[in-house]
């Protein structure tokens, strides 16, 4: 039986995910408080991997845990921190407990988190990893011997829609299509327009692509420069709006800029939902952002 | 094989063995290595009193790590920072023109021989098959090895090439991904590129915005189209060994 995000997609009705990250502690209980406050609001919660190489709780715990609370989970994936074997061994672990949604990403370096040594593994890419999964699906591992999971994966890819240039990244989208990516997730926009060239470029493909958005903290404003937040483009225009109305007003003013994105996606037809990402502090706000 | 002594170089304890340069050589990649910190050399050889600094007359004396003239700088800091300790100490420098070829190794032996330690400025490959050579002696890493690159111009080196044993540059219109994307990733660019610099370091270019401009340039983007299968990791079992088809026989390979 497919989960309730996978129904929930292909029915097309527009989808709300929200982003997890699993705490740098073996205490879950803030975490599930958390997506206790969305739930009935979302889709299914997202559960990050490492994200910007930090280490934290395994995020496929963590996606279990969501799941015996009655959440639907999406697990991501990470191609930086683990071999073919172990991505493997997740994808079956994560079978095993009915977390059947995953999304595949390469994984920032790791020079940006806190363990800045450590080796990046880097095996497969998202494309491979992304193959490996739907492999796995009919039965069979990377390496083509038989293997049993309890239904076939539900496969996301990342893209970063306001990339540039774009074309390698259309490129790329083309090949996770090929290799059996199920649905899309970007990774933050700003503005329903920085959506336009990407969405041109693969028109003629049938994706379901879910807009990234983050609530982001006054210092990554403050220091923004386009590179300072992988992946993330944000026009100058908002920058310095937001860096004119100083710290006090910020909290509010993005806030009520990523819930009228959010309002503007879901009126614009243009996307088959969003992924709400907050940057750490501000978690909490998220709950806000899922009121009517 | 030219060996030829050319006489004392900074100080009266320092010999020079010096051989000519093919003016090839500086077109050649090589492998490049960077001179470790002084002190972490004079800690390496605090225990030892009559030291041989074995250059390396091609990769690292083309990179200015380890070559004959790098040799003599070394043994005469090595001569001052003793002298500044009032300890009995002496070093000599020599250089050959490969320390990976046992020919040119052999020409070491009566300088090891007076020798209690021998710091050697050649890449990886170079120290160990001079530690092979002269198992009797300990023998110290001077530089350390980076990667195998190209000369970018006068004193700068960038990498090119990981020896993965199953070169992509076919397809990637000649532009290594395993190399020269921080990630190694084989079908496309990650989502971090920034205006065609790479995410980890912006003052380098994106490989995958490399590889596809130059394949639109050639009109072969479609060769791009699929993916490309994981990596063979099996083809590259360290430590590596490369028999020639013609040579097989000699060595009982079937």
């Amino acid at each position: 039986m497919a989960d309730p995000f996978q129904e929930g997609l292909a029915s097309g009705s527009f989808q709300v995910v929200t982003r997890l990250v699993p705490p740098k502690s073996a205490d879950l209980a803030s975490v599930l408080t958390l997506a206790s406050s969305w739930k009935g609001k979302v889709a299914a919660v997202l559960v990050a991997d490492n994200p910007s190489a930090v280490m934290g709780l395994s995020a496929l715990v963590l996606a279990e845990m969501l799941k015996r609370e009655g959440h639907d989970a999406i697990l991501v994936m990470s191609c930086r921190d683990r071999n073919r074997l172990d991505l493997g061994s997740i994808a079956l672990g994560a079978s095993a407990v009915s977390v059947s949604s995953i999304l595949c990403v390469s994984g920032d370096y790791t020079h940006y988190g806190d363990h800045p040594d450590a080796k990046p593994v880097y095996d497969l890419d998202s494309v491979q990893l992304i193959a490996m999964l739907h492999e796995m699906g009919k039965g069979r591992d990377i390496a083509g011997n038989p293997v049993a999971v309890s239904q076939p994966y539900f496969i996301g890819a990342a893209v970063c829609a306001t990339a540039d240039p774009l074309f390698p990244q259309l490129m790329k989208v083309r090949k996770k299509v090929s290799a059996g990516a199920d649905f899309f997730v970007t990774l933050p926009i700003f503005t329903v327009d920085q959506l336009g060239p990407f969405l041109d470029g693969v028109k003629d493909l049938p994706l379901k692509v879910l807009a990234g958005v983050l609530l982001p903290s006054y210092q990554e404003i403050a220091e923004y420069r386009d590179g300072s937040i992988p992946g993330t483009f944000i026009p100058d225009d908002l920058v310095n709006a937001w860096r004119e109305g100083g710290e006090q007003a910020f909290s509010a003013s993005s806030a009520n800029h990523v819930k009228k994105l959010v309002s503007d996606l879901r009126n614009s037809g243009k996307v088959a939902g969003v992924c709400i990402n907050a940057s750490p502090g501000r978690e909490p706000e998220i709950e806000g952002l899922l009121r009517a | 094989m030219a060996l030829r002594l050319t006489g004392d170089h900074a100080s009266a304890m320092v010999n020079i063995v010096s051989f000519t340069f093919s003016p090839l050589l500086t077109e050649f990649h090589v492998i490049v290595a960077q001179r470790k910190p002084f002190p972490q050399i004079r800690d390496m050889l605090g225990g030892y009193s009559r030291v041989l600094v074995a250059g390396c007359g091609t990769c690292v004396a083309v990179c200015l790590a380890g070559g004959e003239k790098e040799a003599g700088i070394l043994a005469s800091q090595l001569m001052l920072s003793a002298a500044g300790e009032k300890r009995e100490f002496r070093a000599s420098a020599a250089a050959v023109e490969r320390q990976c070829d046992r020919e040119f190794l052999q020409l070491f032996h009566e300088k090891v021989a007076e020798a209690d330690a021998v710091i050697s400025l050649a890449c990886g490959a170079g120290i160990q098959f001079l530690a092979e050579m002269y198992p009797q002696v300990p023998v110290f890493p001077g530089v350390d090895t980076t990667f195998i690159g190209v000369a970018e111009e006068a004193g700068v080196w960038t990498e090119r090439c990981r020896s993965c044993s199953q070169c992509y540059l076919g397809i990637t219109g000649g532009i290594c991904p395993v190399t020269m994307c921080s990630k190694g990733l084989l079908n496309g660019p990650c989502g971090g590129t920034v205006h065609g610099k790479c995410e980890v370091d912006l003052e380098r270019d994106c490989a995958w915005t490399q590889i596809y401009r130059r394949l639109e340039e050639q009109s072969r983007t479609d060769i791009q189209a699929m993916p490309v299968l994981p990596m063979k990791h099996n083809l590259r079992i360290q430590p590596g060994r490369v028999i020639h088809s013609a040579y097989r026989k000699r060595f009982s390979i079937g």
